[in-house]
């Protein structure tokens, strides 16, 4: 969803399948249980599919350290702290982000199941992949959802009209069910961009825009080298947005307040989890009738110069996540180096041209 | 959010008193109820003192001609209905103040009972600025969410030349200690269009990147003025359907796209309405946010400016800056606002406030 830039080279491609099982053995050999780790793999390898390769396989790099550090607990039970009908909050206790976002989207969904709207905050979380996924868990079952995170990273995102920063690049995602159409799905990061895409423009020898960030005495900069802090997407917008991200899954989520992150404090992550059950509001056979209509009618406007068609939201990941699933994940050059040699360090081979 | 565009305000100040009765004459002139016109006025008032021209008493001008011309009840029936902390409002083609209120309180209600309270109100008006709505939930000690969709789509998604959705508004407010809670309030395009037609009226010029004419290519001219585009691109798009969606679809009456063009006859404000609270007491004791939240403000605020900054402001700080001494010393309006409303008290046989 973010800024067109740093587009890389498809190096290879591998098989849905062959990625899960590859993924799900790493995790495992780093003292993961088996279903845990099968969960884990399934939401990176997911993220891959739909070319969100931030929030992919190249994340069992970090995972597997955060487990060796102590930062993840890899077995840690998801506890409940406290409940009302339509709310539940949630403590982690360290497990993989994954895992209580399964969790805490589950209980979301049940409370509006029970009623008509779920909100789950849990503390102590972890990194829990794209937001996009845990959204879609709700849409499953009928819900209208809505997610937000603190960033895992320290924090790199600039206030509206500040030198340093004020936010972590957490993410806020939205989604929708429609009926003949792929769901509508909104996931974005309150920064600009996110700070990988800048590292592959590094890489690559590219520039980057001038409103995606700042260097240290914060000057705009085209150079990804130089660039330190990252701009809110839209300005005041995304600060804006960032707020409500801190706000729900800082204060009452009881994540590390952004601006006490720094990259030897991490702190913890606050993971919120929204479910609003649409068949309290009107049948969903009707609701996503609605969707559908709505959905063929944006197909149908004109494009601009240079598109095909006009897309909804979510639908490009979902393009390619069908693309993926008939051809394998179309990697990047290089993406996958460093995954592979994780997984020679848990004795657990490559299962692709590594 | 900070207002960069500028408007023309003048020197002379109108006390809110005056405005208040000024306002309730020409909503009761027009068949509104005496009590319902005070507190739709209240809520543009409220914006006016915020500095937010556009979403204030500007708008009777257009309601008054709405009234008048049939397209909104003045003596609606608003039904609510609640289960299973789910609140459903029909609005009965109301002024979409009082759709907003039914569904704002309600949804409050489910909150204080259960937590968190969703509410979708159907068949109303313009709900004038979103912010209003959710800090009627954080004066009472909730989160408040506010998003409304309208008949009349002008914001183009990323990708296209004509307008998939509207230009949608919505608000989120944060309880604090003090009287002025943390509220952001945008639309999902690059600005408001009542704010574009504003600046473009008096200065003939848009900004770049903001705007398109009717063929959907960009523009900067004021009278080619025709779509938005959505901020930051792709992530305005996004925001700007999916909450077109909630209150459109979940409501039953339908996304902007679907309802069409605003009728050129009549010009009918229809609007859907989507509410969200979360009572933080289910969370964190109430006095333990709003410290939290005084001291991210605090925290944000202490932060260094950019260059071309003086400060760093939390979303709609800027807006409460001058807010009490507008309570106390009247307000100065642009001439964007005291013409229509000028004309409208031509229109209705009133006396326009002294100071306009």
């Amino acid at each position: 969803m973010s800024a067109d830039f740093a587009q890389a080279a498809v190096g290879q491609r591998v098989p849905v399948e062959r990625m899960r099982a590859f993924t799900t053995r790493v995790m495992h050999a780093a003292g993961v249980l088996e279903n845990r780790a099968t969960l884990i793999a399934d939401v990176l390898v997911e993220a891959d599919a739909r070319g969100v390769f931030s929030h992919g396989v190249t994340r069992v790099t970090p995972y597997t350290a955060e487990i060796r550090s102590g930062l993840v607990r890899p077995d840690a039970e998801v506890k409940t702290l406290q409940e009302r009908p339509a709310t539940a909050a949630l403590d982690a206790g360290g497990a993989p982000g994954a895992v209580s976002a399964q969790i805490g989207m589950q209980r979301a969904i049940d409370l509006a199941h029970d009623g008509a709207a779920g909100i789950v905050c849990v503390h102590n979380g972890r990194h829990f992949g794209p937001a996009a996924h845990w959204a879609l868990q709700a849409v499953e079952a009928g819900c209208v959802a809505f997610v937000t995170s603190s960033g895992g990273g320290a924090s790199g995102v600039l206030a509206f009209g500040s030198r340093t920063p004020a936010l972590t690049n957490g993410p806020i995602a939205w989604a929708l069910p429609a009926g003949r159409n792929y769901p509508v799905v909104a996931d974005m990061a309150v920064g600009f961009s996110a700070l990988g895409k800048v590292r592959v423009a590094a890489a690559t020898g590219q520039s980057i825009p001038s409103d995606v960030g700042v260097d240290a005495d914060g000057n705009p900069t085209t150079d990804p080298n130089q660039l330190v802090w990252l701009n809110p997407f839209a300005g005041p917008k995304g600060f804006g947005f960032g707020i409500v991200m801190e706000t729900l899954s800082g204060i009452l989520a009881g994540a590390t307040a952004a601006v006490n992150r720094t990259p030897d404090h991490l702190g913890t992550v606050g993971q919120v989890f929204a479910a609003i059950r649409v068949d309290a509001f009107r049948p969903l056979a009707e609701f996503v009738v609605d969707m559908d209509e709505t959905i063929d009618a944006i197909h149908a406007l004109q494009p601009a110069e240079g598109f095909d068609r006009v897309l909804v939201p979510g639908e490009p990941e979902w393009l390619k996540r069908a693309d993926a699933f008939e051809h394998g994940i179309g990697y990047p050059a290089g993406l996958l180096d460093a995954v592979a040699e994780t997984g020679r360090a848990y004795g657990v081979a490559p299962e692709w041209d590594a | 959010m900070s207002d960069r565009l500028r408007y023309d305000i003048g020197e002379a100040r109108v006390p809110a008193d005056e405005m208040r009765t000024f306002g309730t004459d020409a909503l009761t002139a027009t068949g509104v109820p005496r009590d319902d016109a005070a507190f739709v006025v209240e809520t543009l008032i409220h914006c006016d003192l915020r500095g937010v021209f556009s979403h204030g008493t500007r708008l009777l001008a257009a309601y008054t001609e709405a009234l008048q011309a049939g397209a909104i009840n003045p003596t609606p029936d608003i039904r609510v209905s609640c289960s299973d902390g789910a609140a459903r409002v029909a609005g009965d083609r109301s002024l979409g103040q009082l759709g907003a209120r039914a569904g704002m309180q309600a949804a409050m209600d489910i909150a204080h009972e259960r937590g968190v309270g969703v509410a979708a109100v159907s068949d109303t008006g313009h709900f004038g600025a979103a912010a209003y709505w959710a800090l009627m939930a954080a004066d009472s000690g909730l989160i408040g969410h506010a998003a409304s969709n309208m008949a009349g789509p002008c914001m183009l998604a990323t990708g296209s030349r004509q307008p998939a959705t509207g230009n949608t508004p919505l608000a989120w407010a944060f309880p604090t200690h003090g009287s002025q809670p943390v509220v952001l309030d945008m639309a999902s395009g690059a600005y408001a269009l009542n704010k574009l037609h504003m600046v473009g009226t008096t200065t003939g010029i848009l900004p770049e990147g903001v705007a398109t004419d009717r063929d959907g290519n960009p523009t900067t001219d004021a009278s080619k003025l025709a779509y938005v585009l959505p901020a930051g691109g792709p992530k305005g798009y996004g925001i700007g359907l999916v909450h077109d969606l909630m209150a459109g679809v979940l409501s039953g009456d339908g996304a902007t796209l679907i309802k069409g063009p605003l009728d050129p006859e009549n010009r009918v404000p229809w609007g859907s309405l989507f509410f969200l609270t979360i009572d933080v007491s289910a969370f964190l004791p109430l006095d333990a946010f709003r410290t939290a939240m005084d001291e991210q403000s605090s925290a944000v605020n202490a932060l260094p400016p950019a260059a071309g900054f003086d400060k760093v402001q939390m979303p709609g700080q800027p807006e409460w800056e001058h807010f009490e001494d507008r309570v106390a010393n009247g307000i100065a309006y642009p001439s964007s606002v005291i013409d229509p409303l000028t004309e409208m008290a031509d229109r209705l046989g009133l006396d326009a406030p002294a100071g306009f």
